[in-house]
């Protein structure tokens, strides 16, 4: 049975405001304070839900993987390349809230602290959770070599992390040049 | 007051404190104590964001300039920039903050700075350049086989420097190779 604790907060709109939070002034340019300014909840309420600053991040990245990114593109009844394009482009279109930047969420905090634990571990698992959908989507392509399944997830993998890089940079239409251009190279192979 | 000291000199002892720790979180006390200088001075007469872009200059003329040189003008093609690349990948953290300072920043600000932008599109096209001249040299070498896919590998490796950068941080430099190789082999 389902049972709903009774709370004066939604877990998720607090935890949607810190991630825009973070993702616009940096994790480290962000005070508690301003988080507590932002979602009218007071610090021991946030510390008792989310442990410290810390635990508001992680949850916060677990949300954006599950809510903001649109892993339903990768499903589409079309082509492989254009079910990827689609899903690429779509970081450069953030339809869901528009205040927040362009780019993914989660490689901008990866950048962002790269040399603390929590993100060693957050972003290595994101990665390789990544490669493993780009795989299941290449497994449709009955002929591929075991090795080109490795090689190209890989590879698609690696080009998430250069455009999420890119997207800052590039104007819109830069943007679907680009993935077009970089996708054509990489899924040559798995037409041949 | 500091008119008789380098200027150059000065700009030099900045670039590290934002290569490391980038442009929000250095303060003008760091910068200043870093610098040698008051911090009244530097706030009054300089001021961070022209420091910035001063510093971003005498970076990419130190430290990347010289890259972008040596692959225009190597008789390895597209090797130089396999090299290069190798060479990132086996960096040692303990060494120096081996990511790219201009990416980084880039990364950090985001479009907030506009004025950066003239500074990314000139480094931007820099590269571009200096792949594009390395890669014809590949070509006239027999090492590719259709010119009017220049244009795209060069895209594909600048791009792949920028996935790198963020990589870096987290993967061994054994398995950075396997990919910077695997992109490499998409060339032909």
């Amino acid at each position: 049975m389902l049972y709903m604790r009774p709370k004066e907060f939604s877990r998720n709109n607090v935890l949607e405001k810190c991630l825009t939070l973070f993702w616009k002034a940096g994790y480290n340019g962000t005070g508690i304070q301003e988080i507590v300014d932002r979602t009218n909840v007071n610090r021991y309420s946030l510390y008792e839900e989310f442990g410290n600053k810390e635990g508001i991040l992680l949850a916060s990245l677990e949300l954006y993987k599950k809510r903001h990114i649109d892993w339903e593109l990768l499903s589409q009844p079309i082509s492989i390349e254009q079910r990827l394009f689609q899903f690429y482009m779509s970081f450069f279109n953030p339809s869901k809230n528009n205040n927040n930047p362009i780019g993914c969420y989660i490689s901008s905090m990866a950048m962002e602290l790269r040399e603390t634990h929590e993100m060693q571990s957050f972003f290595n698992t994101y990665l390789d959770f990544l490669k493993d959908r780009f795989k299941q989507l290449l497994k449709e392509k009955l002929t591929l070599s075991i090795d080109t399944l490795k090689i190209t997830s890989q590879q698609l993998t690696t080009f998430y992390c250069t455009s999420m890089g890119m997207y800052v940079i590039f104007s819109h239409k830069e943007a679907e040049r680009y993935i077009q251009n970089n996708l054509n190279l990489i899924t040559k192979c798995i037409n041949t | 007051m500091y008119k008789h000291i380098d200027q150059e000199q000065l700009i030099k002892k900045a670039v590290p404190i934002f290569w490391e720790n980038g442009y929000r979180a250095v303060s003008y006390k760091e910068l200043a104590e870093g610098m040698g200088i008051s911090k009244s001075f530097l706030y009054n007469h300089w001021g961070k964001e022209q420091l910035l872009l001063d510093s971003i200059d005498s970076y990419l003329s130190e430290n990347i300039d010289p890259v972008f040189h040596f692959i225009e003008h190597s008789e390895k093609g597209v090797e130089a920039i396999r090299d290069v690349y190798h060479e990132v990948a086996n960096s040692n953290f303990n060494d120096d903050p081996c990511t790219c300072m201009l990416m980084n920043i880039a990364l950090e600000l985001k479009q907030e700075l506009k004025i950066l932008s003239p500074v990314y599109n000139q480094f931007l096209k820099n590269m571009r350049n200096s792949y594009s001249a390395a890669l014809h040299n590949t070509y006239k070498a027999g090492g590719i086989k259709d010119i009017n896919k220049i244009p795209e590998f060069v895209e594909m490796l600048v791009g792949l420097m920028f996935g790198l950068n963020l990589l870096l941080h987290y993967k061994q430099s054994s398995e950075l190779i396997v990919y910077i190789d695997s992109f490499f082999n998409l060339i032909e």
